[in-house]
């Protein structure tokens, strides 16, 4: 097979020597206006700002693999980016302090880091710069070498003595690596790297509420899972995980590539992890992870099922059948109740988890589906897939209610904008406005309004042979429009769907973009190839206190830098 | 050919078809005439590039794998011969001799193993002159050449067992007529052979005056369309700007018949039947004025496995699935290579020459091209093959 892996192996070594004096950071505000020039030659034609109705987003921070990062060694993979809350209690102490769970409750991806902004951008950075420099550079001493990769239990010797245990990460996966970096912080290069040394890291999901500490899941190409505690990987300078539990070892229930890991909301510490053979498995971190369980035989590819594991102590407890082919993504609703699928077969599928049924679903309009995210109040769901198209379905309706066109490539993110609020400010229960993003192969980041009354959808025609309002079955006439509960949808024609058009539409990065997350101050947009930008809301829009005052202007002193050297 | 071939049954296993066959086609030696004829020259005379620096230009025959892997091309093809071969000893033609190559492979007694289109290459030999007004040869010029040929010939077979039957009655080619700007279906129908069958579709060229706001409707039929692209672009995308609207105006103006002047006018392109085998031919060798040569361009086009088109005149969207695509491996225009991805009995096989590979369905996405203008990466999705699996909503 030569013609699979000819050489991704030149192009990050050229300026490898500018990396050396940019790693060292001594000071926070040099380390960032070099950063900043080097984003600007990289990324020529780029613009550092977008206009939206309600103002300007400006680019503020970028985060990104050290440039002298050789991420190929197992082959390419696309990067994923999860964004963690670090509280502050230490790791090892009682459940977190629930100051604002009902906030959390949205999966930890799209967790809100608002308290703690400030103390990050200010004491956090000189300590990172230390921490960069183990990570990325030449100097791993032997001690954390040694440390082994599953279950040392933070025997470790050496910790980060300057880490303050609390923060916000950006977590992503370049190659064969995990990088941390912190979101707060001018600086490029991430704080932490953790290398896989057998397969690459594919996907990672964080839960804000974690009680035991594992809070950090990772899922690699080999199919093996990893649960750690996020904040145990900082304290230690190696490069390796500590503290791991070791799921699925070496492919042992299932071989296949891990596409999507999800912890379950308000589950107390179970989680799903979907496969590219259409499994998805449910593991508990509480039961032990050495024994793993065997499942029957699937009898048909074709139809759904869902098998338990016979043991109680044993891992994984369930395997869901989902589909012919890869499972692309997974996400549960906010109240953990649902669990919304799509994959290689173009099929959105969304689950009554608790009572492991299919209770509706439907095709995209062609091609697979690679995306998909619910509205914090469930009543609807994002996809986006190769059909090039933004779809909206709605819980309700058990349908698709409108299609986002405006992407030039396939669509490979999609999230909603929770902190949003609508300008017009009349959100009564009939008229809400929902703001949701979408980022896609084409490069751009697409922002989309979408206001339910406004939709009109296209008059559906009578079927031949009968009026809808008379039926003569005993279900009852608004029931018509509605398919029966656990029935799979059909791609609907190009002519039957409203459409939707963007609000905004911006070539964010020069490679094809692969995730997308809102914060309540900023929106990430992350490319393939593990480049991680961070788009500050307009300022207006930020309902500033007294502890993000001080977050505020440090950024404007950074864009102050970026924006000279562009002129 | 035992140890690639076996390999492949190996790999297949118990799931290897019952009765296909894996054939790689051998390149031999000196007598690869195909080879120089595919080269892409911006030399107006061809340049018959001779295989002496110890290094492979060009695949035998680019789209051999795609056409044999197009079933019902295929069936046709080999029903087709096997009744001209009773008939009796028919000429031999471009047609005959890819039958012929068609043939041998189908009738194999091994499963998998290498094949020397022999034949087949020397009747393109033979048809040089043809092949002299065929400058700038590439594989899309070669395939489009190619049904065009066989087009050609099935309607001069046509038409000579018409002519017997019925000496007196005119032929249809010449009945036809100049085409007309208005289109109307009172026009006697074209001859259809079993190759139009498959791959030809029709586009309608509707132009808009935008003075007297009369549409004249034109239609054209075509065996693939060429897509002109952008970086970080789909296919779906492309098929939406090759149907965009382009308004005439300036130097450009249309001739509207109805003004009896040039007005500035709206033109578009519509697909009106749209074909069972949807050959996309993606733009990627641009000549470039300032450079003065033509130049491959490298940009990263995604082509998803299914796919519909939507910029239809029909009611339904007819949903088309891919089953070949012909890479073109290599950095330029001048030089290079092409291998083939193909799917069979829902196995994907990569054919390079006389190897053959099974590969996994994933492996096409590496086939997309380049998000970066440089890049190390040079297999290029060049040729698509879909074939339509039916308008409407299959699950």
């Amino acid at each position: 097979m030569k013609m699979m892996n000819n050489g991704y192996n030149s192009s990050f070594n050229s300026n490898s020597v500018g990396l050396m004096s940019n790693t060292g950071a001594t000071t926070a505000s040099s380390s960032s206006s070099t950063s900043t020039t080097n984003a600007n030659s990289q990324s020529q034609g780029l613009k550092t700002y977008f206009k939206t109705p309600e103002g300007r987003y400006k680019l503020h921070y970028e985060k990104t693999h050290p440039p002298g990062f050789l991420p190929f060694s197992h082959g390419k993979s696309v990067s994923q980016v999860t964004l963690a809350q670090l509280k502050d209690k230490p790791a090892q102490a009682g459940p977190a302090p629930s100051s604002s769970s009902s906030a959390s409750a949205s999966s930890g991806v799209r967790y809100a880091a608002a308290k703690f902004l400030g103390v990050g951008g200010g004491n956090g950075v000189r300590a990172i710069g230390f921490a960069g420099g183990n990570g990325t550079g030449k100097a791993v001493n032997g001690t954390s070498r040694s440390g082994s990769l599953v279950g040392s239990n933070g025997s470790h010797s050496i910790l980060n003595p300057n880490y303050d245990g609390k923060g916000t990460y950006l977590i992503f996966n370049v190659g064969d690596t995990i990088f941390i970096g912190d979101l707060n912080s001018p600086d490029k290069d991430p704080i932490k790297s953790l290398h896989f040394s057998n397969s690459n890291p594919i996907c990672h999901a964080f839960d804000p509420e974690a009680k035991d500490g594992h809070d950090l899941l990772i899922g690699l190409n080999s199919g093996d899972v990893y649960s750690v505690s996020l904040r145990q990987q900082l304290q230690d300078v190696g490069k390796k995980l500590v503290g791991a539990q070791h799921y699925n070892k070496e492919g042992s229930v299932n071989n296949s590539r891990c596409t999507s890991i999800a912890w379950i909301p308000k589950s107390d510490g179970a989680f799903v992890v979907a496969h590219a053979d259409g499994n998805l498995y449910v593991y508990e971190k509480s039961k032990d992870a050495s024994v793993d369980t065997s499942f029957p035989v699937i009898k048909d590819q074709t139809q759904f099922s869902v098998a338990h594991a016979r043991s109680s102590k044993s891992n994984p407890i369930a395997r869901w059948h989902i589909c012919q082919g890869s499972i692309n993504n997974v996400a549960f609703s906010t109240d953990g109740v649902y669990l919304a699928t799509v994959g290689r077969d173009g099929y959105l599928r969304v689950f009554d988890y608790l009572k492991d049924q299919l209770i509706s679903g439907g095709k995209s309009y062609y091609g697979a589906l690679l995306c998909c995210t619910w509205s914090g109040d469930g009543k609807y769901i994002l996809t986006g897939g190769e059909d090039d198209l933004v779809t909206v379905w709605s819980m309700e309706d058990r349908k698709v209610v409108a299609w986002g066109e405006g992407h030039n490539s396939w669509v490979s993110g999609v999230a909603f904008d929770s902190y949003w609020s609508s300008p017009t400010s009349d959100d009564t229960e009939e008229n809400v406005v929902y703001r949701f993003g979408s980022v896609g192969q084409d490069t751009q980041l697409l922002l989309w309004d979408l206001s339910m009354d406004e939709i009109v959808v296209p008059l559906r025609r009578c079927p031949p042979g009968g009026s809808p309002t008379f039926s003569t079955g005993s279900q009852s006439a608004h029931w018509d429009s509605i398919t029966p509960l656990g029935t799979l949808q059909p791609a609907p024609c190009m002519r039957d769907v409203p459409k939707l058009s963007p609000v905004v539409a911006h070539r964010v990065h020069t490679e094809p973009l692969s995730g997308l997350l809102f914060t309540q101050e900023s929106i990430l947009t992350a490319c393939r190839e593990g480049h991680v930008k961070i788009w500050m809301r307009p300022s207006s829009e930020t309902q500033s206190s007294n502890s993000e005052a001080l977050v505020g202007s440090s950024s404007l002193a950074g864009s102050r830098v970026g924006s000279s050297t562009l002129k | 050919m035992g140890a690639t071939g076996s390999k492949l049954e190996k790999a297949l296993g118990d799931q290897f078809p019952e009765g296909e066959r894996y054939f790689g086609l051998e390149n031999f030696g000196n007598t690869c005439y195909c080879n120089s004829v595919l080269q892409l020259s911006s030399e107006s005379t061809l340049i018959f590039v001779v295989l002496g620096f110890g290094r492979r230009i060009e695949t035998v025959i680019p789209w051999f794998d795609a056409l044999y892997f197009c079933v019902p091309f295929r069936e046709q093809l080999l029903d087709y011969y096997s009744n001209s071969k009773s008939i009796g000893d028919a000429e031999e033609n471009l047609l005959t001799c890819l039958a012929d190559l068609f043939t041998q492979i189908s009738s194999q007694k091994k499963k998998t193993g290498v094949i020397a289109p022999k034949r087949f290459v020397q009747r393109l030999k033979k048809q040089n002159e043809i092949f002299r007004s065929y400058m700038h040869q590439d594989a899309h010029e070669f395939l489009n050449f190619l049904l065009n040929e066989l087009v050609d010939i099935l309607e001069k077979e046509a038409h000579a067992i018409k002519s017997d039957a019925e000496s007196s009655s005119p032929s249809e080619k010449i009945s036809n007529g100049p085409k007309t700007g208005q289109a109307n279906g009172a026009q006697k129908e074209p001859l259809v052979t079993w190759v139009h069958k498959n791959f030809q579709g029709l586009l309608t060229n509707e132009t808009r005056c935008l003075r007297c706001e009369t549409v004249t409707a034109r239609d054209e039929t075509f065996l693939d369309l060429s897509l002109d692209i952008e970086q970080n672009s789909s296919i779906t995308s492309c098929l939406k700007n090759f149907s965009s609207t382009e308004t005439l105006n300036a130097e450009d103006k249309f001739f509207c018949d109805k003004c009896c002047s040039l007005q500035e006018a709206q033109k578009r392109m519509k697909i009106k039947k749209p074909p069972h085998i949807l050959v996309i031919h993606l733009k990627r060798f641009k000549y470039i004025e300032q450079l003065g040569r033509y130049k491959k361009l490298l940009y990263r086009v995604v082509f998803p496995l299914e796919l519909k088109l939507s910029n239809t005149m029909e009611d339904a969207d007819s949903e088309y699935s891919l089953f070949a695509v012909v890479v073109h491996v290599g950095s330029g225009p001048n030089h290079g290579h092409y291998v083939s991805l193909v799917k069979s009995h829902n196995h994907w096989l990569f054919f390079d020459d006389e190897n053959v590979e099974m590969i996994d369905e994933s492996v096409v996405q590496t086939f997309f091209g380049s998000a970066q203008e440089y890049s190390s990466n040079t297999d290029h999705g060049y040729i698509l093959f879909y074939e339509s699996i039916g308008t409407g909503n299959k699950s």
